[in-house]
């Protein structure tokens, strides 16, 4: 036997191990299968290859029911909005459009959604929108289109290097604003919004109140009418041996989705295993990891697994999962003073809305060099120095128009342990100033996060000030041209040493030449220049097949399993309102997942019951939380909130008496760890 | 197999009391799990609260999921009957294990200290029972470890246990198992090539899996070593050098998705074609988590403790009817924590019931702890022996070999193949000196093997 075997997988790491205390060590970084193919496969081959179990998923593109339909799954996210655009008409003419919609089109006139999150606060105007269909057999002059939910969200603002875009970017008002604003600027609709973005609001129902104003404002044009909208069906292998299990998607994004390759396992694997997934088409974007890349279905499902954001969209929510960083945020009634030490803003004095502290998870990255601050500080110097390009201009406005300075208070250290044997992992601590903050989404405007490396920024910007692309259009994988002129770049960078002008003080010349070396040996190993810090790594690009392999460095915070809560979203539902006293007792029912052998089925029962049984929990099983508005007869909302279940899950709403006027409507759901998206609600008459 | 070279073996493997195939068992039980009794003196109606702390997310649920579910079958069995003493129901606050030791730590004294349980069981992790076992003790918490086999556990962490016990086998029984297992199934094979984990349990499993085969075979030769690192998912380096070094024999100490992905790799190579394989682990897990396309003829380890079809239904109807509720309530069939979990909650109840004949009442945990000490118990697995000196399970270790059989759509053993082994044969004698006290092997039963186990002549 080799006598004492210690290893020291990677810097400031430790797998260290002596004989007496040795088990299976129960941590894999990264996520269940070792490789991931994507490919580009027409709609009949990807039937053929999923029936043949060659293929486990389609993202992006519908095919066909097969034969056998046992051995196939269906995710069903949002597709895109069918409008209408009248020459004339409008209003009254789109509600006897309904009869016109194709199959597979829903009508649903009203351009927020229930895939939002937010529909809640809208569902009794959608209803009666709905409802106020009547049968119209004249000819009506209207361009109808299909405006696809994804670029939507790609207009709405691109995503910076790891960072999240605008906090608001999945929220159905946003879409709706989106959709629907008018050519001519209208003040009351930019001033609504502004105090939306803002934060500009005292209470929830404050927030509904404008939410519900700026879709009305929105809609009274009538040039352009939301008639309803289509869903994306994507279809999976569920065959035991071949096929895949915990397929985890998106209500907006579907499979092409962060939380896929974070939750999707090969039934045949307890993990690791060969995953193909295929695309419609070819991509056709470029593949930019700094901004706007990766636009089609093959690249998103590509960048979805490489890249590793400091937050992720809840799939079925409207908020943000903590990723690569907690965040912890102080705001507070009177300015904060910003340090006069802080980076990234200038003189004395300054004064911010917010402080957050940061704890960050940093990592190897693809090539092997360990995060550092500096790549942490070289996102926002990036951010900074670029913003003549209009891309990350736009990327970054909010960003930088909120961030009042960031200062690294330390860096800890966190170790996983079982036992003796142990992994470190590197924390530091970085506290941000905001100038305002949209509530607890605040910590995702300008995180302290970069998904990609200081020195592959550097090489990228160097190739821009020498004119060879610009920042937002370059492909450091696919351009062939550009991927050997970086490769002459990189040696000269190495050579010199380079640190960017911000770094000087955090990165010395030999850190920087290192630095290149491996970027280098990167290359020479993979034909790429996109090193990330994600949980895949880009091993080869073929010009038809991107094969990705899991990043199992001991390095890389997050381990397989770690998002199977976010793979299915489990439902609950309200079963009974009863009129209290205080106001409403709403009961419930919950969903879980049974697994039973190879079988995945949801369950629905009590609440009270699954809690007395506690059979799939780690410590307190998530209750529900009863959503609710009280909407007066003038379409008001006078009371808001949300009331998480009690032991015997039932939710206790209070509501003032005068708020319970006759015309009064209660509207409420029932949701089950965020997944609010699709949440069944209920709609009643509430008062005397 | 060498029919005649099997034979020989088998002469030599007799002094072990390995046994093939389905003669394991015969004697008759030593008690019932399910025994009804009638409880003595007054017994309150109070729930009993339990914690217990397994794997619930992460790799390793791949072995706490089916110890989970072997807890909840006990605890819903007991109940159904009226509790403990046919008063007291048994409330379980799971707690998930992946959370690190420390936090594992931290959360047994909360579950001692804020929710007041009483009994402490669970645990898979060998890096966790060496320190919650100690805080156990502090705690004075009666505590039933189904897993976390590490010999370090008694043999230095807590050489001296009063609260806590354990029911599965010691993890040096893992490699020695295999290595009998070996010799008994391929008496011929010389040269041995290893992969293992590059970690504390694949080391482990090396070292008593050579120590042991070197004794029952002679002239062995490790002709080759593989230390595949933790998420090493591409095995084609470490089967190429197996290969090019022809070896007769590989043991493999690799686990969960890390082996599925090794024999599917290997089997493109034909690497089961040109030698024997020897696993410890490779069905441990869920058993309908391994492929169909997984190899006949593998060592295929259970942790030397349980395997579903052994002992058979024929001859041991508890095990015939814990798998049948088992797949009833679960729609699968149980693991090897399946059994340990079961068995320590029913452990539990029958040190209760047993002290509650003798003293009358709820019994305190001095009284439970005596009637725990040199327990014996019928479990699904066979005989289960609680040794007094050490509080350490001891049951008969069990391996077998891979087989497709019909009725079920994943590889099971080959039920003619089971070698059983009288687990006194395999582990230390009661006061054998410990680590540090006059030798220093990395465990007790590896100092007796080396000094006691006679070496099998050329």
């Amino acid at each position: 036997m080799n006598s004492a075997r210690k290893s020291v997988l990677a810097a400031g790491l430790a797998l260290l191990g002596v004989a007496h205390a040795g088990h299976e060590f129960p941590f894999y970084p990264s996520f269940y299968p070792q490789e991931i193919t994507v490919e580009a496969l027409d709609a009949r081959s990807a039937a053929e290859r999923l029936a043949k179990g060659t293929l486990h998923a389609y993202a992006g593109g519908e095919i066909a029911a097969p034969a056998d339909g046992t051995k196939s799954g269906t995710v069903t996210s949002l597709g895109g909005y069918v409008v209408a655009t009248f020459e004339g008409g409008g209003c009254a003419d789109a509600r006897g459009l309904k009869d016109a919609l194709g199959e597979g089109q829903v009508w649903h006139p009203y351009p927020v959604t229930p895939f939002h999150a937010d529909y809640l606060h809208h569902a009794d105007r959608a209803e009666a929108a709905r409802a106020g269909a009547v049968a119209d057999k004249r000819e009506k002059k209207a361009r109808i289109e299909i405006v696809e939910v994804s670029a939507l969200m790609a207009k709405a603002g691109a995503r910076y290097n790891g960072w999240s875009g605008p906090p608001w970017v999945r929220q159905g008002w946003f879409h709706a604003y989106l959709l629907l604003t008018p050519p001519v600027s209208d003040a009351a609709i930019e001033e609504t919004l502004r105090r939306l973005v803002r934060g500009e609001h005292r209470s929830l129902e404050e927030r509904v109140n404008l939410e519900r104003k700026l879709v009305a404002l929105l809609q009274r044009g009538c040039e352009r009418v939301v008639l309803g909208y289509t869903e994306r069906r994507e279809r999976y292998g569920v065959d035991y041996s071949q096929g895949v299990e915990n397929v985890g998607y998106g209500a907006l994004e579907g499979l092409a989705s962060p939380i896929f390759p974070r939750t999707v396992k090969l039934r045949d694997f307890p993990w690791n295993g060969w995953l193909n997934v295929a695309a419609p088409a070819p991509p056709s974007s470029a593949w930019n990891p700094i901004v706007g890349g990766f636009g089609d279905a093959f690249g998103r499902v590509v960048w979805s697994a490489l890249s590793d954001p400091a937050f992720l969209p809840a799939p079925h929510g409207g908020g943000w999962i903590e990723n690569r960083v907690s965040a912890s945020v102080e705001e507070s009634p009177k300015p904060i003073a910003v340090p006069e030490d802080a980076l990234f803003t200038a003189g004395r004095g300054k004064m911010a809305a917010s402080r957050i502290v940061y704890r960050v998870r940093n990592s190897a990255f693809h090539d092997g060099t360990p995060m550092s601050v500096a790549d942490l500080l070289y996102g926002y110097a990036f951010a900074a120095a670029w913003a003549t390009d209009p891309g990350i201009a736009q990327a970054t406005a909010l960003a930088r128009e909120r961030l009042k300075g960031v200062r690294p208070l330390r860096v800890e250290t966190e170790t996983l342990a079982f036992g003796e044997d142990k992994l470190s992992y590197e924390v530091p601590v970085i506290e941000v100033y905001l100038d305002a903050g949209p509530g607890a989404d605040a910590a995702t405007v300008a995180p302290p996060w970069s998904t990609l490396p200081w020195h592959l920024l550097a090489l990228l910007e160097e190739g821009a000030r020498r004119g060879y692309f610009k920042l937002s259009e370059v492909d450091p994988v696919r351009n062939v041209a550009i991927v050997q002129r970086l490769g002459m770049l990189a040696r000269e960078l190495e050579e010199r040493a380079y640190v960017p002008p911000a770094l000087i003080s955090h990165v010395n010349a030999k850190e920087a030449r290192e630095r290149y070396r491996r970027l280098r040996e990167f290359h020479a190993a993979h034909g790429h220049w996109l090193v990330t810090n994600g949980p895949y790594r880009l091993s080869r690009w073929d010009g038809t097949k991107a094969v990705l392999g899991a990043f199992r460095d001991p390095s890389y915070p997050k381990g397989l399993g770690g998002f199977n809560a976010y793979a299915v979203p489990l439902k609950a539902h309200v079963t009974r309102i009863d009129q209290r006293a205080y106001g409403a007792e709403v009961h419930t029912e919950t969903e879980w997942l049974e697994r039973l052998g190879r079988e995945v089925r949801i369950a629905r029962g009590s609440f009270a019951q699954r809690l007395a049984e506690r059979l799939t929990s780690a410590g307190a099983l998530p209750a529900p939380v009863c959503h609710y508005l009280l909407v007066g007869p003038d379409g008001a909302v006078a009371a808001a909130g949300a009331v998480r279940a009690g032991g015997k899950g039932a939710c206790r709403l209070e509501f003032t008496r005068t708020e319970g006027r006759p015309g009064t409507r209660l509207v409420v759901a029932a949701v089950l760890e965020d997944s609010a998206a699709n949440a069944p609600i209920r709609i009643v008459p509430w008062g005397d | 197999m060498d029919k005649e070279l099997m034979q020989e073996r088998r002469g030599f493997l007799k002094q072990f009391g390995a046994t093939l195939g389905a003669a394991g068992l015969g004697a008759a039980g030593v008690g019932t799990a399910n025994a009804a009794v009638t409880p003595k003196g007054s017994i309150p109606a109070k729930p009993v609260k339990v914690g217990h702390i397994t794997f619930l997310t992460g790799a390793a649920e791949l072995l706490g999921g089916p110890g989970q579910r072997g807890h909840v079958l006990a605890q819903e069995e007991i109940n159904a009957q009226g509790g403990l003493l046919g008063k007291r129901k048994i409330e379980t606050l799971f707690a998930d294990e992946a959370a690190g030791t420390d936090a594992n730590v931290k959360e047994l004294r909360r579950m001692k200290l804020s929710e007041n349980i009483e009994l402490f069981t669970g645990v898979i992790s060998s890096g966790n029972t060496p320190a919650l076992g100690p805080v156990a003790e502090e705690l004075r918490v009666l505590t039933l470890f189904n897993d976390g086999c590490t010999d370090f556990l008694f043999d230095k962490a807590v050489p001296n246990p009063k609260y806590t016990f354990r029911v599965t086998n010691i993890q040096s029984a893992d490699g020695v198992t295999a290595a009998i297992g070996a010799a008994t199934h391929w008496p011929n094979v010389r040269r041995i090539a290893s992969l293992q984990p590059d970690y504390s349990y694949g080391r482990n499993v090396f070292e008593h899996f050579v120590l042991a085969l070197g004794k029952l075979l002679p002239g062995i030769e490790v002709v080759s070593e593989s230390w595949p690192k933790l998420g090493t998912t591409d095995f084609t380096s470490h089967i190429t050098k197996i290969l090019s070094n022809k070896p007769d024999l590989l043991v493999a100490g690799v686990w969960g998705g890390d082996y599925v992905a090794f024999y599917k790799q290997a089997l493109r190579f034909g690497l089961f074609d040109k030698m024997k394989v020897a696993t410890t682990l490779a069905f441990g897990g869920y058993p309908h988590a391994i492929g169909k396309d997984h190899p006949e003829g593998v060592l295929a380890g259970v942790h030397a403790n349980y395997h579903f079809l052994y002992p058979s239904a024929e001859r041991w109807p508890i095990n015939k009817g814990f798998v049948e509720r088992y797949y009833k309530r679960f729609k699968e069939y149980p693991s090897f924590e399946s059994d340990g979990a079961y068995i320590a909650l029913y452990l539990y109840k029958q040190a209760v019931e047993k002290a509650n004949q003798l003293v009358g009442g709820w019994p305190d945990d001095e009284a439970i702890i005596a009637m725990l000490e040199g327990a014996g118990i019928d479990s699904p697995a066979g005989y289960l022996y609680i040794r007094a000196d050490n509080h350490q399970g001891y049951k008969d270790a069990v391996t077998g070999l891979s087989k497709h059989l019909p009725g079920y759509d994943f590889p099971v053993w080959d039920t003619e193949s089971i070698v059983s082994i009288p687990i006194r044969s395999i582990t230390a004698p009661p006061n054998w000196p410990k680590p540090g006290k006059g030798h220093n092997e990395s465990t007790a039963a590896a100092d007796w093997i080396k000094k006691t186990w006679p070496a099998a002549k050329v």
